[in-house]
Formats: structure tokens, C-alpha cells, sequence
């Protein structure tokens, strides 16, 4: 088994990106820092970083959309089966989530202090702050913020990997089908759905009744994010396991 | 011990690329893998190392299943045509990312070679010419140590002094330590004397599997004038006749019969690879 060199293989793809995108996070409050003393009172500059995890699932959903060919080929030439392929995007899945848990955290704490020094200037909450503790109904700190988003980023970057995964095995009329026909039958959709308001009045209970049961607290949130990436990760190996060189 | 292909078929779209191959390559030889454009030479090396599947057909690897399993896997090293490598990757994290996979690769050998050969180490993989990238998958194939290595194509795009230092080195290292090499080439004359057996592959099918001498040694040329060697090839198995003029080439199959009375006034020589190659393939 190549489980370890095939893992550092794919984490190699994202090493580089996540230091930029942390880089890239650091430089922009290390500037507003820098500003301050051009700043008069006048000027109502107010720098905030609420929620930072909703620009990081955006940027782990791309990380793992750009995942899979590269190390693909390249584990192919290496004589590395599939099944090791598989494993090892599993434990390159977990590590990456992990990591940019913990530096969302890192920013959002370093945000706060900053928000300490300068109140006026600085503020940071949490994600997971922001959408479960805002009432102060369910627990606060640093573990139930790197939890929330280790969930989350979890099941994003599965489903972006599936995504990967799939466009790789669609031939060029699937490719149109799916990357064309999805967007439209949502537009179809939702069109259909706001001239019925007898089928929204069915549909948008359900689903904000849906919503409210996966994800109206931490525990059913890591409980839906967990079943999502088993589902994702699943239908991925499905497409993996014959997957050929183009 | 040797990789065993049995039935394998293969087809894309209408297209049936390998129909019921079967084939051996045993260890420590050099084949020569044989054949026109199109006859499914590439197609079968790519499902040998599992980067494409079989319809149907199954491949063995020194007794163990070939397909999906590292560990028989790990013995085999393709180098194709396509180059997997990422574009932006250099020759030294390439040759980084080698040592990690093969625990047998000479990282100091493949110095040395890209030295030998003026490929640059910090070179990026997509900046090399065809005959460059070759030499980076070449010095690959030669460095990781494995029992199977498959060439596919493997001199595209190298000058003749490249492709004479490639021979030169595949040799040495084949003597210093043998393995089985699978040479997939259209340059039949600069392979000949390097390989020991031959697999000729026509229309994804297998043709002959021999040693080149048994293979060789199955046929003869006859040479002179027209009538003579019309006569001469009379009631015989004959593959092919080359025209010159009023000269005739034939190749024929069988033993040469240089006492009879059609045979005078006639040259006899041994079969040449390329020739009964051509005979042997021409539609």
C-alpha cells in the first residue's frame, strides 16, 4: 500500500493555496492596522471579519474542486491503485479541514484581540458564534467554533471533490448536460415554484423545515455534515474506482 | 514470475482495439512489443498497468491479480507516451516524488543520466521539447528499479546520439542487473538486435509470441532475377516479394532448399525483423 506518499501527494495541492488564502487574510488586517493612523474619527472606518468560515467553505469548496487530476495522473504513473487513491484523499480530506479550522480560529481570535486594542476600528465573531451562540442559548469558545467548521468544511470539500470527480468522468455531452442542465432546471424550478404559490406553500415549509432539523443546533449540524460526506465520498469512489486515463 | 494477460478485450465506441489477447512477458527478457498504427500496443500496456480497464480478460502479476493491487503494481513501470507528470512540476520534485512511490529508485543514477543527457533538474516538465520529455521519462523508467519496465514509444523525438546513449545505458543496466523490458516501438532496426522475443500485434490481435531467433529462423530471403525467383518460389509459403527492376526480394517461411535446381543463380540470406514485420503486418 502507498497510503502515506499518496496522501503527501495530495496534500501537496493544497499546501500552497492555503498559505496564500491565510496570507492573503493576515496581509488585509495587517493593512487595516497600518491605516489607523491616517484615520480620523470622521472617517466611520469600521473593519470586521464576522464569519470568516463563510469565505473559507467558499474557498474549501474551490481547493477541492481543483483536487483530484493532477495527483490522479500522477498517482496513476506511480503505479498507485484507486482504492489507495481513495483512502488517501480521506485522510488529505480530514487534514485540510482540520488545518483550516484551526486558522479560521486563529484569525478570528487574533481579529478579536485587535478588536480589544481598537475597539472602534476592530471586530471578529465566529461562524459558528454568529448562527448558534448569538442568543447565548448554546455554548460559546473555541472548540465549538473549530468543530463547526471542521464539519463544515468537511462536507463542502467532499462535495466538491464528487464534483471533480464526476466532471472527469462525464464525456463532453454529459459535461454540457449537467454543467448547463442543472442551473437551468433550478431556474426552471424556481420559476415553476413562485407562479404556484399552492406548490411554494408545500415546498418552502418543507424545506425550511428540513433545514431546521439538519442544522438547528452544533450536534445535528455534525451529524448532517457527517452523513453528507459520507454520501459525497461514497458516490465518489463510486466514480473513482473505474475511473481511466484520459 | 511474469505478468500473464489472458483474454483481454478492449473496446472504444465501435472501435474494438484488442480482440481475446493473451500473452506472457517473463522475467529478466527483453520483448519487443510489434506493430502498425492502431494495432492496440499502447491499449494493452495502458491496461497492464491499470490505467485503463479490460472489457473483459484478466491480467496476473508473478502469480498475484494484477489490476488494482499496489503491491503487484509496484512492480511495473509504464513509461507511455502521454506524460501524467503535472505541467508545472520540475525534474527534481519529479524525481522527489519517484523516490517517495519506488523505494528502489537511484536518485543519484537519475542525476547523473539527466546530466548525461543535458536535461536541466530545474527544468519545468511542461518547458521540454518532445525528445526532452521522453529523456525525463526515460531516466524514470531507467532509474526506478523494477522488475517490469514498459517502454512505450520510448526514443519519440530523440536525435540519433540520444537514442544511441539510451540503448548504451538500457543495456548496461539490463546486464548489471537484469529485468524484463517491453520495448513498443515502430523503429524495428534499432531494436533488433537489443531485443531476445518478439509480440507482433495486428488488428488487436496477437500474431506471433517467439523468440526473435525462432521467429527468424522460421524464414529465409531468396534474391535474383524475376523469372528465377518465380520459379524458385513456386509451391511455397510465401509472405511477400519485394520488386527492383528485374530483381526480386522473397520472403518466405519454411527452410531454404539451396540444392535444387531452381535455386541456382539465387542468394539466400536470414530474415530480417523489419521485412517479416511488413510481410507479416501488410493488410
Amino acid at each position: 500500500m502507498k497510503i502515506y506518499p499518496s496522501f503527501r501527494l495530495q496534500l501537496r495541492d493544497h499546501i500552497p493555496a492555503v498559505i496564500i488564502y491565510y496570507i492573503v487574510l493576515i496581509s488585509m488586517a495587517l493593512l487595516s492596522l497600518a491605516l489607523i493612523p491616517f484615520m480620523t474619527p470622521d472617517d466611520n472606518v469600521h473593519v470586521t471579519t464576522n464569519g470568516v468560515t463563510a469565505v473559507t467553505i467558499i474557498f474549501a469548496f474551490i481547493c477541492s474542486l481543483c483536487a483530484f487530476k493532477d495527483s490522479f495522473f500522477l498517482s496513476i504513473q506511480h503505479s498507485v491503485s484507486r482504492r489507495t487513491q481513495f483512502i488517501a484523499r480521506l485522510g488529505t480530506l480530514g487534514a485540510v479541514c482540520a488545518v483550516l479550522a484551526l486558522g479560521d480560529e486563529l484569525y478570528t481570535l487574533m481579529l478579536t484581540g485587535l478588536g480589544r486594542l481598537f475597539p472602534t476600528v476592530f471586530s471578529g465573531e465566529s461562524l459558528y458564534q454568529m448562527i448558534y451562540s448569538y442568543d447565548g442559548m448554546s455554548p460559546k469558545g473555541s472548540v465549538f467554533d473549530i468543530i463547526f467548521s471542521f464539519f463544515s468544511f468537511l462536507a463542502v470539500s467532499s462535495l466538491g471533490y464528487l464534483l471533480t470527480v464526476l466532471n472527469y468522468r462525464l464525456n463532453k455531452i454529459g459535461k454540457v448536460l449537467f454543467w448547463a442542465g442543472t442551473p437551468i432546471a433550478v431556474v426552471l424550478i424556481a420559476s415553476y415554484i413562485s407562479a404556484h404559490p399552492s406548490v411554494a406553500g408545500i415546498i418552502i415549509p418543507f424545506l425550511t423545515g428540513l433545514i431546521w432539523a439538519l442544522f438547528s443546533s452544533l450536534p445535528r449540524m455534525i451529524i448532517s455534515c457527517t452523513l453528507l460526506t459520507v454520501v459525497f465520498s461514497g458516490l465518489t469512489w463510486l466514480l473513482m474506482r473505474r475511473a481511466g486515463v484520459k | 514470475m511474469s505478468i500473464e494477460l489472458a483474454n483481454i478485450t478492449k473496446s472504444f465506441g465501435q472501435v474494438q482495439a484488442l480482440k481475446g489477447v493473451s500473452a506472457v512477458f517473463h522475467e529478466e527478457r527483453i520483448y519487443g512489443l510489434l506493430g502498425r498504427n492502431g494495432a492496440g500496443k499502447s491499449t494493452l500496456l495502458n491496461i497492464l498497468t491499470g490505467r485503463i480497464f479490460p472489457d473483459s480478460g484478466t491480467v496476473t502479476v508473478d502469480n498475484e491479480r494484477g489490476t488494482e493491487n499496489d503491491s503487484a503494481q509496484s512492480k511495473i513501470f509504464l513509461m507511455s507516451e502521454t506524460t501524467l507528470h503535472p505541467d508545472f512540476m520540475r525534474v527534481n520534485k519529479a524525481f522527489h516524488w519517484a523516490g517517495m512511490f519506488y523505494p528502489g529508485f537511484d536518485e543519484s543514477y537519475a542525476k547523473g543520466l539527466a546530466q548525461e543527457f543535458g536535461l536541466s533538474l530545474k527544468a519545468k516538465i511542461s518547458g521540454l521539447s518532445t525528445g526532452y520529455r521522453s529523456i525525463f521519462k526515460l531516466i524514470l523508467a531507467l532509474s526506478v528499479n523494477v522488475p517490469y519496465v514498459l517502454l512505450d514509444e520510448p526514443v519519440l523525438g530523440l536525435d540519433a546520439n540520444h537514442r544511441e546513449l539510451f540503448y548504451r545505458r538500457l543495456l548496461e543496466k539490463y546486464t548489471e542487473k537484469p529485468f524484463t523490458v517491453v520495448l513498443s516501438t515502430h523503429l524495428i532496426e534499432e531494436v533488433a538486435n537489443l531485443i531476445e522475443d518478439v509480440i507482433i500485434i495486428k488488428e488487436g490481435k496477437v500474431l506471433r509470441q517467439e523468440s526473435r531467433e525462432e521467429l527468424l529462423s522460421g524464414g529465409y530471403t531468396v534474391s535474383g532475377g524475376s523469372a528465377a525467383v518465380e520459379t524458385y518460389i513456386q509451391g511455397k509459403n510465401v509472405l511477400g516479394i519485394d520488386a527492383l527492376g528485374g530483381l526480386r526480394t522473397a520472403y518466405v517461411l519454411g527452410v531454404p532448399e539451396k540444392d535444387s535446381q531452381s535455386a541456382m543463380d539465387l542468394e539466400f540470406g536470414p530474415m530480417d525483423l523489419q521485412k517479416l514485420f511488413i510481410q507479416l503486418t501488410n493488410s
